[in-house]
């Protein structure tokens, strides 16, 4: 049953006629308003998406000092220069890494990349949503 | 009847929450051992400042100022003076730490074992070890860093 025969069967139950081009100016009606919520979702990501990307930036840069700053990059650095001796002592190594870690820079990074993902595919299905907007087979729509 | 069980949405969940539990519970044993051998660390380094560092200026209540020593497994940093088998040297924390040479300790610079003697003050190293009862570091192993043209191996803060 297609949305002409629904809309026939529900005048027909209302007992009287239907004004000649009601069903056309219904579809329509629906198709822009869902086009405008897509959309509407769309840009809404997509600023989002944009800001996030500038404040994880933001957040790159600090936990790459941080990382220089804490000693934790030299100190991996050790597998590199070191590799024997690293693996000999291997748990003190790992332990040293662990607490040179500058966790909030991290916790901030993380939390910005998370934000960053789910805003991306919101905005992207967001797009297919556009695209698969309902035309009901109407030209002016 | 088994395939059935095994496809389940509630056995898929339930492994799901497990896991994410002993996950979780591993890492709060792993934060709290090296919470307790930090802690151990700080309370030392504090009891022995004064012997080794000289007495410094203390809060009102008679703890050191600053967060302490951050890191007791290891540190990266300019060396500050070379006492016998022990060198101190400030980190990033910038706390004075005091890294004890022992026989099993390996000492490098580019790609040569050197000897302790070979450290100046003024170095940048960075070393990993084990934190010993006075609140020192028994190091396992000490790099000895080029210097970078700013003379610092941390940037300036």
């Amino acid at each position: 049953m297609d949305e002409s025969d629904r809309f026939g069967k529900i005048i027909s139950e209302l007992g009287s006629p239907a004004p000649a081009g009601l069903l056309e100016k219904i579809l329509f009606s629906i198709t822009r308003r869902e086009r405008r919520s897509a959309a509407l979702k769309l840009g809404a990501y997509s600023s989002a998406s944009v800001i996030v990307a500038v404040l994880l930036s933001f957040s790159w840069s600090a936990a790459n000092a941080a990382f220089y700053r804490s000693g934790t990059s030299q100190l991996f650095s050790l597998v590199f220069s070191d590799f024997r001796s690293v693996l000999a002592n291997w748990n003190y190594f790992i332990l040293s890494v662990f607490e040179s870690l500058p966790v909030p820079e991290i916790i901030s990074l993380l939390i910005s990349v998370a934000v960053l993902s789910v805003l991306v595919s919101l905005a992207v299905a967001s797009i297919r949503n556009v695209g698969r907007v309902r035309n009901f087979g109407l030209k002016h729509a | 009847m088994l395939d059935n069980v095994l496809k389940s949405r509630w056995l898929r969940l339930s492994v799901l929450i497990l896991l994410a539990l002993v996950f979780l519970l591993a890492a709060f044993w792993f934060g709290m051992a090296i919470g307790e051998k930090r802690a151990d660390f700080r309370n030392h380094w504090s009891e022995n400042y004064g012997k080794f560092f000289g007495e410094p200026r203390r809060g009102f209540f008679g703890e050191l100022p600053g967060s302490g020593p951050g890191n007791p497994f290891g540190n990266a940093g300019t060396v500050l003076s070379v006492q016998g088998n022990a060198i101190v040297a400030k980190g990033s924390d910038n706390n004075e730490k005091t890294i004890v040479i022992t026989s099993s300790t390996v000492i490098t610079e580019r790609s040569e074992t050197v000897a302790l003697s070979d450290i100046k003050p003024g170095d940048l190293i960075v070393a990993i070890g084990a934190p010993n009862e006075s609140g020192q570091i028994d190091a396992k192993l000490i790099r000895i860093f080029p210097a970078p043209l700013n003379g610092s191996l941390l940037p300036k803060q």
